[in-house]
């Protein structure tokens, strides 16, 4: 319904990374397809080493060199995996930009911060003067709460929200389309937090600019994303609108993941629910489903064929084998004791 | 005392230290301001130990001026009087009260042998000789080292990485004087292509018109080309040898921090908005890493003037390196104990330059 109202604006397609590491290959991301739609702010959560910040990086294509990505990346047609270098640096910070988690780290500490904004607009446009470029950005600048006397000092010499609107400022500067906020509110306290995100909300509006916002904070999603993608060991395990998924998990691994996000209204005599068992090694990830090792409804299916992100409705898809028809699927291979 | 011109002019390049120092000194913080004070007014003990570290030294290692100027068939009586004459007769402590006394006054005293010049005359040709080629040295040193340092930091773990890597540690642990003598043997005699002694040939340096001393800038300044040329000619062995035992440290030093610069967070986020490949290595990734390359400059600039003794030794240069080594030879006390005391306030000044710089360069540093 939503889904098909919206324009897509990223198509990803069977995307596979693999890490090159002396311990063998490491496949954080395996065989994920997603669209973003235009507009949209899209919660891609998960546990640390799911694959969710790799994601990020892949669309951009930020891995390391040695890195194997297959699959594709459609961004206004043009799939950007094969994009050359001179395409990758053009399509880099105009179409799609990126908010770090750091923002302490993010910024070049012996650059002013009038020099990152003029610097990423001359990037882009080599024919911009410096005084235009600044007139461009003062705008901007105090949109977003930073004081324009403020934008000539250096990294250092402001506060962790400040900073951070100084990176958000920098993802803004050039209109993209998209912007990826990587774990952007991690290193912030829950205040400066909590006004982060109103701030992006009013910037989704103000710029029709999409967000994809990677965190393994399950409340912020809630809080700020119209649809979420939920991801395991690297695939998507779940995803849908922001409702249905909360309302009514589908997949196992979702249900406890939300099950486990401890509440205010918690009874005492509750005991929060602790998810069995570690994720896996990636090196050696587990044949079929990823997550049957710790699944509380595993059948026997599950250890020899892989599931596929399949709709459920029409505003939820889940991997998993519960909701899936298989011939294999009624025909128990193995004994199981009940 | 009186200042011959060529000291004069001499002292200026200290002047100019000194006039960066007071600039650094009205112009930065309250905290410069009381670090270049303590700083400053560290250095005077430390001259202090030194000079007279220097000065029982010379007396304590055996032989002495008078037998080196006179040798062996010096009657008594001639040796008596020679000593006398430079003052050696007085019992140690006084003696040692009297240098003081003139250090105090600015005063070198004069030499103890040949001709017992005033030592400031004396190093006022000798120091020149050394700032035209350490400069030129620390210049293509620092410029070469940390340039080719970021280069294989950004081609890292391959070919070319591992050649400049392979080259630092050989030109890091090559003796100068060794080097030289290769130099000599390759270019200088296999070739025949530059000159293997001195500083200038003798009959263009006839009509070349001294004013500094620095014979490159003198010949600039008076426009004598044919004199620029055969300078630039004869600087360019020794300067080459000495250059390239520095380089290998600032190659290695300058090529692991821009490697560690490129992992950090605003290297990727400066990627992620387009920002090219050799601009973050060269720009933003290079100036963070200059930073510590800016204190090893600051603490290589001892090597350098320990290297300049060896090199100006094997190419003949006239500098104060080959007179320091001259005139340990002779036993001149003030004149080793006047180029003892240049090197220590050179180290001391530029030491102190580089950490001003240092405040400059990063804006976290407060002192």
């Amino acid at each position: 319904m939503m889904d098909n109202e919206k324009e897509v604006l990223v198509e990803i397609r069977d995307l596979d990374v693999r890490y090159k590491t002396r311990l063998g290959p490491v496949s954080a991301v395996d065989d994920v397809s997603f669209d973003i739609f235009q507009g949209e702010i899209l919660g891609l959560v998960g546990e640390s080493g799911c694959g969710k910040s790799t994601m990020g990086k892949a669309l951009m294509r930020l891995l390391p060199p040695a890195t194997d990505i297959h699959g594709k990346v459609i961004f206004d047609g043009a799939d950007v995996l094969t994009f050359s270098e001179d395409q990758l640096r053009d399509f880099r910070g105009r179409r799609i930009s990126m908010i770090f988690q750091d923002p302490m780290t993010s910024l070049n500490p012996v650059q002013r911060i009038d020099n990152h904004l003029v610097e990423t607009i001359q990037v882009h446009e080599p024919d911009t003067k410096e005084t235009d470029a600044l007139s461009r950005i003062r705008g901007l600048v105090e949109r977003l709460g930073i004081q324009k006397e403020r934008i000539e000092d250096f990294p250092h010499q402001l506060s962790g929200g400040m900073r951070q609107r100084v990176m958000i400022s920098l993802g803004l500067v050039l209109n993209p389309s998209l912007i990826i906020a990587d774990e952007a509110t991690t290193s912030l306290d829950v205040i400066v937090e909590a006004k982060f995100l109103d701030e992006l909300r009013e910037i989704l509006d103000e710029f029709g600019v999409s967000i994809l916002v990677i965190t393994h904070n399950i409340a912020l999603v809630a809080e700020l994303a119209d649809r979420i993608a939920v991801m395991y060991a690297g695939r998507i395990a779940e995803l849908g609108s922001i409702y249905s998924v909360f309302d009514n998990p589908l997949h196992p691994y979702t249900k406890g993941l939300l099950q486990s996000v401890p509440s205010i209204k918690l009874d005492e005599r509750e005991v929060l629910y602790k998810m069995p068992g570690e994720p896996p090694n990636l090196t050696h990830p587990p044949p079929g489903c990823r997550f049957h090792p710790r699944c509380p409804e595993v059948m026997p299916i599950c250890s020899n064929h892989t599931p596929s992100l399949l709709h459920v409705t029409s505003k939820q898809m889940v991997n998993c084998w519960l909701y899936q028809d298989h011939p294999e699927k009624d025909q128990p291979t193995i004994e199981v004791a009940t | 005392m009186n200042i011959s011109p060529l000291s004069g002019i001499c002292l200026g390049s200290l002047g100019i230290a000194l006039l960066f120092i007071i600039f650094a000194f009205l112009r930065g913080s309250p905290g410069l301001r009381s670090y270049i004070l303590t700083r400053v007014v560290l250095t005077l003990p430390m001259v202090f130990i030194l000079v007279t570290v220097i000065f029982f030294i010379m007396r304590v290692i055996p032989g002495d001026p008078v037998t080196s100027q006179l040798g062996p068939r010096g009657t008594e009586a001639q040796r008596e009087h020679m000593r006398e004459q430079l003052g050696l007769n007085d019992p140690i402590m006084v003696q040692y009260v009297k240098y003081l006394g003139k250090i105090v006054r600015l005063d070198l005293g004069t030499a103890l042998v040949l001709g017992n010049r005033p030592i400031v005359d004396e190093l006022s040709e000798r120091l020149p000789a050394t700032i035209e080629l350490t400069i030129p040295a620390m210049v293509i040193a620092v410029g070469f080292g940390v340039l080719s340092g970021a280069y294989a930091a950004q081609h890292r773990k391959k070919g070319v990485d591992y050649g400049l890597r392979l080259f630092s540690i050989a030109a890091y642990s090559i003796p100068v004087f060794w080097l030289g003598l290769i130099l000599q043997v390759v270019f200088g005699i296999g070739l025949n292509i530059a000159p293997i002694a001195g500083r200038i040939d003798p009959v263009i340096n006839i009509d070349l018109n001294r004013m500094t001393n620095i014979l490159t800038l003198d010949a600039l300044l008076t426009g004598n080309w044919r004199a620029l040329g055969s300078a630039l000619h004869h600087l360019f062995l020794p300067s080459l040898a000495l250059a390239t035992v520095l380089t290998g440290v600032f190659l290695r030093l300058s090529r692991i921090n821009v490697i560690e610069s490129l992992v950090e967070d605003y290297i990727t986020a400066g990627r992620a908005r387009g920002i090219r490949e050799r601009v973050l290595v060269y720009r933003h990734a290079l100036s963070n890493a200059l930073i510590p390359i800016v204190t090893l400059i600051g603490l290589q600039f001892s090597v350098l003037l320990a290297g300049a003794i060896l090199t100006e030794t094997t190419f003949s240069w006239p500098g104060m390196g080959l007179y320091l080594v001259e005139r340990i030879g002779q036993r001149d006390y003030t004149a080793v104990q006047g180029v003892i005391l240049v090197f220590a306030l050179s180290v001391a000044v530029i030491s102190l330059l580089t950490d001003i710089i240092y405040a400059f360069i990063d804006p976290r540093v407060r002192y």
